[in-house]
């Protein structure tokens, strides 16, 4: 099956005029203490640049 | 009759005695699904059904939603029942285990009418992507029906179950609420456990709720939120007492005067930052059906391969920092500002859906169709409960914090009794 992404990637181009200030942490879902640890650990594991932050506490 | 009560109604003659689960159950599952709103009608429900009225009869007491029919959509697993996500992958998959609603609503003595039908793996807004065939809306036959719980909607709507599950990834739940004119809920992220829904973008889906009233929504609400040991990003959201709500809105209807009107910065980006995440998720997530887990080849529908393409474009080791490590820092950045946004406001307004809207069988380009989710898809990247309303040509959804979903609940309610 051939599938053309060339409209969808049109779509979410857009993203990149968005002026994003340097810092800013990836986003992640509620965590508790335990799952935030986690979180962090995957972070360190794929990517050391990532910095995790806590956005919706419990 | 029985067709035309609400879930509460139902619940207080059943209490007295005056109607019988049975007759209930067997009023909604004899019904002619003419709309192609189930995928499997679950005659075995009736089991269910005469055990509650053997009970009542006996002078037990029995939950409050006790022989209530209910319609679940059909990624949610059931035991013993098909579970296809309305693909053909999944064709011939009989789950080994209850999703933990099933769970909650076996609990509750509600009866399954049924797996309703939907976009293949809730990958869609119209309902068209059903492997097997179109739903169509009860309210307006030449429109969509709305996705992708399209068989939910179409199953409260067209009285085929006096209330139904669904899952809202992006508005998979409000959007067919509202072009089906009845009520979809999503709850926070998390107040709902997602254990046993069949997975499309772990970060943002949500079992929801549809239903003809705010009051019957909150029932199931009830029955089936809280914390759950086999879903660890569960939570179990809190009462708060509302008595004099501040409002504001994003984009003006007539329906929001009394309301301040306020910006969000970030309105033009909120489509591009879903479908980046949500792909990526997806392209993760599907790939368990590699033909030797579920016993079948894979064989999903173009609009599930274009996602799993643009998934695997996104998150391929050239693309991952500028498509889906900045829609994540992005997604950081709205969070931060719906909560700035909420330190002054306690519910939030904008309509359901664009002035767009599908008719059925209309041909469009994908990028036509993702944006009937220009609104919608806000409460899933920021966590928030959010409640659309069939008020309007557009429909009105409001948003309050994460957690605050029983005052939101409370308010909607308010809002659909005496007007904004």
């Amino acid at each position: 099956m051939n599938i053309d992404i060339s409209d969808m990637l049109l779509f979410v181009n857009k993203l990149s005029e968005l002026d994003l200030p340097e810092n800013t942490p990836v986003c992640c879902s509620q965590f508790t203490e335990l799952q935030e640890d986690v979180v962090i650990h995957f972070g360190k594991v794929f990517d050391s640049d990532v910095k995790v932050e806590k956005v919706r506490g419990v | 009759m029985i067709g035309k009560l609400s879930v509460t109604e139902l619940s207080i003659l059943l209490k007295k005695r005056e109607l019988s689960a049975v007759d209930v159950f067997k009023y909604y599952i004899n019904k002619e699904d003419k709309y192609g709103a189930y995928l499997f009608k679950n005659t075995e429900g009736l089991k269910v059904a005469e055990d509650v009225d053997k009970r009542r009869v006996q002078g037990e007491k029995l939950p409050v939603l006790a022989g209530i029919p209910i319609a679940v959509k059909d990624n949610i697993c059931t035991k013993d029942m098909p579970t296809t996500c309305a693909s053909k992958t999944l064709e011939e998959f009989i789950p080994m285990y209850n999703a933990t609603v099933v769970d909650r609503l076996n609990a509750h003595n509600m009866p399954i009418l049924g797996k309703t039908n939907m976009d293949e793996f809730a990958m869609g807004s119209t309902g068209e992507n059903s492997a097997f065939f179109k739903t169509i809306n009860p309210i307006s036959p030449e429109l969509s029906p709305g996705g992708s719980s399209s068989g939910s909607a179409a199953a409260v709507s067209g009285r085929l179950a006096p209330i139904a599950l669904g899952s809202d990834t992006g508005g998979s739940v409000r959007m067919p609420a509202q072009m089906c004119k009845i009520c979809g809920f999503k709850p926070s992220y998390g107040a709902i456990s997602r254990f046993g829904l069949i997975a499309f973008a772990s970060s943002l889906d949500q079992i929801g709720i549809l239903s003809q009233n705010v009051s019957d929504c909150k029932l199931i609400f009830d029955a089936l939120r809280g914390r759950d040991s086999y879903d660890m990003t569960s939570i179990d959201v809190f009462d708060k007492k509302n008595l004099n709500p501040k409002t504001a809105y994003f984009i003006k209807n007539e329906s929001c005067l009394k309301a301040d009107e306020i910006n969000l910065s970030m309105l033009q980006y909120l489509l591009p930052i879903y479908y980046i995440i949500s792909s990526a998720e997806a392209a993760s997530n599907l790939s368990r059906y590699d033909g030797v887990r579920y016993g079948k080849d894979s064989e999903f529908g173009v609009e599930v391969m274009r996602r799993i393409e643009l998934g695997n474009f996104v998150l391929s080791s050239e693309n991952v920092g500028e498509y889906y490590n900045r829609a994540c820092r992005a997604r950081a950045l709205l969070c931060k500002e719906m909560d700035k946004l909420f330190e002054s406001y306690d519910f939030i307004f904008m309509p359901t859906m664009t002035d767009k809207v599908q008719k059925l069988n209309e041909k469009c380009v994908p990028s036509d169709i993702y944006s009937l989710d220009a609104y919608t898809v806000l409460a899933n990247l920021a966590y928030l409960p959010a409640i659309s309303l069939p008020i309007g040509e557009n429909g009105v959804t409001i948003m309050a914090r994460h957690g605050e979903d029983t005052a939101l609940l409370k308010f909607a309610e308010e809002v659909l009794a005496n007007g904004i």
